[in-house]
């Protein structure tokens, strides 16, 4: 992936801090952490547990707000903008692969894909559609009217993955999306989520703690107490 | 003049005879044909009316059914349109007075703020009834007219039916039997507007009185009976005088 | 998300409900339990109602309207002579009304009281003078259709004979207060509109019950024609009953009625029959409290039942609804999917609720149990009627009430950081 510095990052954070009251305490997570990602980039921030890297996530995703530092995400500074705004805009520009899946239990497969197309006010039928062929990217189309029960771990985050892709976003992101698979789960998650980056040009940004998985990304953001130490390009 | 003059004489008396036959027969009949509403006023003066005043006694014995109430012991003091009667036996009653003024009836007791009116309704039963009965201006309230004379009581009597003029009268009819003799009235039926009989009154004048210089009967006792119910007053008047009666004594607000 | 369509609303809002089968279960009873209480009394009360007005209208023969002349009810009964309407104002005014629509009976009424006497003793009464044929019609709305097949209750209609007028019906406690059997003899003695003592024979034609110890040993029920004649008020009346062909029509008949009468220079107090009934008033008045105790009760059972289920439900969702925040639901979206969850869990529960009251009305009422109302002599049946105004009241309040109380919980839901309700266990 070539790093153009004259065209606009898809996202910019600057100076990011980010300090939580634990009690009368405060716990500073970001120190002041800056980083540009590019469109259709394919790269993992690492770290020990305890570095901030699921921070780092939620305010990349705008799920979070940082207590200092800007976020420009698409060109757009989200400091300012309501909660309204910014749901919608996270809503149509990113999307989450979680953990734990995260996966409506009492929606079939394809339902759940469907879901932030017709949280969007996009019609039935073409949510429907949409959906169906987000799951047949991944490989699930068989499974479409399972529900999460019925389906194994590593199905379950083909379906999160999905209900990510179905909204095309500009940027997805995944905190430790492999942690709770075994490692064969793990490696084939992280295939196919750089086949969806090849292919559709999305760009990922995933954590995780298993080096392992850091030999299938472009870039590496390694991340200690709250600072970034390391940018490593990868070649591949 | 040698005419007959036997026959001349015994003409000139009959006809003499007869002028005075019929101007006698006609004088009869003159008196014999009464002035019905005259004789009502009379029979009215017997028991109290057209008088400047008058002051008497009433014992007075109800029975209604088999119940006998005790014996009431009043003094009525009356003018011509107006009396007003004090209870003084039996000491429970003793201080009321009922008071009547042309149609109008009003009640007081010693403890009351104010006299009650007696409305013509709670005059059809009870004391009040009597009172009714016993007031007496039939002459000024109806018309009479002669219907026939028949004995009443061993007594020969002009039977008079008296209209009511107006609709101030309690009853609308009554038939009164009027003593040629002394012309008092004896009995007295007293009828409703459809016609019923309501009540009977008999009275008795064993009382006299003096009046304009002369000795005039009057009413010594009074039988109310009642037509539709077992019941039957009986009041004995006592102790009459004529005299003078102020009117102070009908005035409303001196009642207590 | 109000883009979200009502159907996929409801659908979520269903499948929401599915996730914990026991609660919503439970809640759902409750709503329908508390729901058909209301119903079943609220539709035991109706019957009572309806009943009673047909007692009122017809069996105190108090119509739908009476009319009299103003000052009539305060000062009536003391200077009756200044109430009355005389014969001419009797029949103009009755013409007008007979051609109004929905106008069934117009009948000139005379109240008046008296003595009455057997011949040795006397006692008072008071009469309603009627003609005979407006009494056989007036009561012709007595009876429901059940009633009136089972003819049980045929020989308490009372009637008067036209050809008869001085055949009377009196009140049994009176009756029998005189000794007089029937067709026996007794004397009314009364005093005219003038004062004057009027009295008339009369004959006992027939008994009947007012229903009430106090008044059974005073009523007299009489023609008009002798109302008329012992008043010596030939053709007058002290007011006019008149009778609709429905009680839907009372209050629209007032107002026209009162409208043409003014216009044609007729100046008289209308008053309805619930207006008359201080009987009828107090019941309903009781009835309504009561009912409005066991509403209020329920509904707050359903508040705290629901917002119970509801406080538990979100707090079971949080790493849900922190995921649908991120996947772009809005604060306003979260709030919207608890509270259709809420409404649709109540409007099952009321629906569910109707049933069990239609179940259970069927049931009673063919029971046919029957109970003694205070101050009646005989028995009434217990019968539940469906109120719909109400049930739909019932509806739409418990509706209201339950998204209100899934409100406040799923606001609080709604405000969370989403960082904390995905770290939610």
């Amino acid at each position: 992936m070539t790093n153009n510095s004259t065209v606009q990052p898809l996202l910019r954070i600057k100076d990011i801090r980010r300090r939580f009251m634990l009690g009368e305490t405060a716990i500073e997570a970001l120190h002041g952490v800056s980083l540009d990602i590019h469109a259709s980039e394919f790269l993992a921030v690492w770290g020990p547990s305890g570095s901030g890297k699921s921070t780092l996530m939620n305010i990349i995703g705008l799920i979070d707000a940082p207590t200092g530092g800007e976020v420009w995400f698409d060109g757009q500074d989200t400091q300012n903008l309501k909660d309204n705004a910014i749901t919608d805009f996270r809503g149509k520009k990113i999307g989450f692969v979680f953990q734990s899946f995260n996966l409506v239990p009492v929606l079939s497969a394809l339902e759940n894909v469907m879901l932030p197309l017709q949280i969007q006010g996009v019609s039935e039928a073409i949510a429907r559609e949409r959906a169906a062929k987000a799951l047949v990217d991944v490989d699930l189309e068989k499974f479409k009217s399972q529900r999460p029960d019925k389906l194994s771990g590593g199905q379950r985050q083909r379906v999160a993955i999905a209900r990510a892709l179905v909204v095309e976003p500009r940027l997805i992101i995944a905190d430790e999306p492999t942690a709770n698979l075994d490692s064969e789960n793990s490696t084939m998650i992280i295939d196919l989520m750089r086949q969806m980056n090849r292919s559709k040009g999305v760009t990922f940004v995933f954590t995780t703690h298993d080096p392992r998985l850091l030999e299938h990304v472009d870039r590496k953001v390694l991340l200690r107490d709250g600072l970034i130490v390391q940018d490593e390009v990868a070649h591949v | 003049m040698e005419i007959d003059a036997k026959g001349l004489l015994t003409n000139g008396v009959l006809v003499k005879h007869w002028f005075l036959c019929v101007s006698l027969l006609m004088s009869a009949a003159a008196m014999a044909a009464p002035d019905a509403q005259l004789l009502v006023k009379h029979a009215d003066r017997a028991r109290g009316g057209g008088l400047p005043g008058i002051v008497w006694d009433i014992r007075l014995q109800s029975r209604d059914g088999d119940k006998v109430a005790d014996e009431q012991h009043l003094q009525v003091r009356a003018v011509d349109d107006a009396s007003v009667a004090e209870v003084l036996e039996p000491l429970r009653s003793k201080g009321t007075k009922i008071l009547q003024v042309e149609h109008n009836m009003w009640l007081t007791r010693p403890g009351l703020s104010k006299p009650i009116p007696i409305s013509p309704r709670q005059r059809m039963s009870g004391q009040a009834s009597n009172g009714d009965i016993a007031a007496t201006n039939y002459a000024t309230d109806y018309e009479a007219k002669l219907v026939s004379e028949e004995k009443q009581d061993g007594e020969l009597c002009y039977v008079l039916d008296l209209t009511a003029l107006h609709k101030r009268t309690t009853y609308d009819h009554i038939r009164y039997w009027v003593s040629v003799a002394h012309e008092v009235a004896i009995k007295a039926e007293f009828y409703s507007i459809s016609g019923k009989l309501l009540k009977t009154a008999l009275f008795s004048y064993d009382n006299t009185i003096q009046f304009s210089g002369k000795s005039i009967p009057f009413v010594s006792s009074m039988v109310i009976r009642d037509a539709l119910i077992d019941a039957e007053t009986t009041m004995k008047f006592g102790t009459v005088k004529v005299k003078k009666v102020a009117a102070a004594e009908f005035d409303l607000g001196q009642m207590q | 998300m109000y883009k979200f369509k009502l159907v996929n609303t409801f659908k979520l809002a269903f499948r929401g409900l599915s996730r914990n089968r026991r609660r919503s279960l439970m809640t759902l009873l409750t709503i329908a339990l508390g729901f058909s209480a209301i119903a079943l009394f609220a539709g035991y009360t109706h019957n009572i109602y309806s009943g009673m007005s047909r007692g009122v209208i017809h069996g105190e023969m108090l119509g739908h309207l009476t009319l009299s002349k103003p000052g009539m009810s305060k000062e009536g009964k003391l200077y009756p002579e200044r109430y009355l309407l005389n014969a001419d104002e009797v029949n103009r005014i009755s013409e007008l009304l007979r051609s109004e629509p929905h106008v069934k009976l117009v009948a000139p009424r005379l109240a008046f009281s008296g003595l009455i006497s057997n011949g040795r003793a006397s006692t008072i009464f008071i009469a309603e003078g009627i003609e005979p044929s407006a009494l056989q019609k007036i009561q012709e709305g007595i009876f429901t259709q059940n009633e009136a097949k089972r003819g049980l209750y045929d020989k308490m209609l009372k009637k008067l004979d036209p050809a008869h007028t001085e055949v009377v019906e009196l009140s049994s406690g009176l009756a029998e207060l005189l000794h007089i059997e029937s067709q026996g003899q007794a004397a009314m003695l009364v005093n005219t509109i003038s004062g004057q003592a009027n009295a008339l024979d009369v004959t006992l034609g027939g008994t009947f019950d007012t229903g009430n110890a106090g008044s059974n040993d005073k009523y007299a029920l009489v023609s008009l024609a002798l109302a008329q004649n012992l008043y010596d008020a030939a053709g007058h009346a002290d007011r006019l009953t008149v009778l609709l062909d429905g009680v839907v029509q009372t209050e629209l008949m007032r107002k026209r009625i009162q409208t043409k009468l003014h216009a044609a220079g007729f100046d008289l107090e209308i008053k309805s029959w619930n207006e008359l009934s201080s009987f009828y008033n107090q019941v309903h008045g009781m009835f309504d409290m009561i009912f409005g105790f066991i509403f209020l009760i329920v509904l707050t059972v359903v508040v705290m039942s629901v917002a119970n289920s509801m406080g538990m439900t979100v707090i079971e969702r949080t790493r849900e609804i922190g995921t649908l925040r991120s996947i772009g639901l809005r604060r306003a979206g979260v709030v919207r999917i608890f509270t259709t969850e809420a409404l649709l869990l109540t409007l099952i529960g009321c629906a569910t609720g109707l049933l069990i009251t239609v179940l259970v009305r069927y049931g009673i009422n063919v029971a046919d149990i029957s109970y003694t109302p205070p101050n009646s002599v005989s028995p009434t049946p217990l019968l539940i009627d469906l109120d719909v105004r109400r049930i739909v009241v019932a509806f739409v309040l418990m509706g209201v009430v339950a998204t209100l109380a899934a409100y406040l919980p799923a606001r609080r839901a709604a405000n969370k950081l989403i960082i904390d309700a995905l770290g939610h266990i």
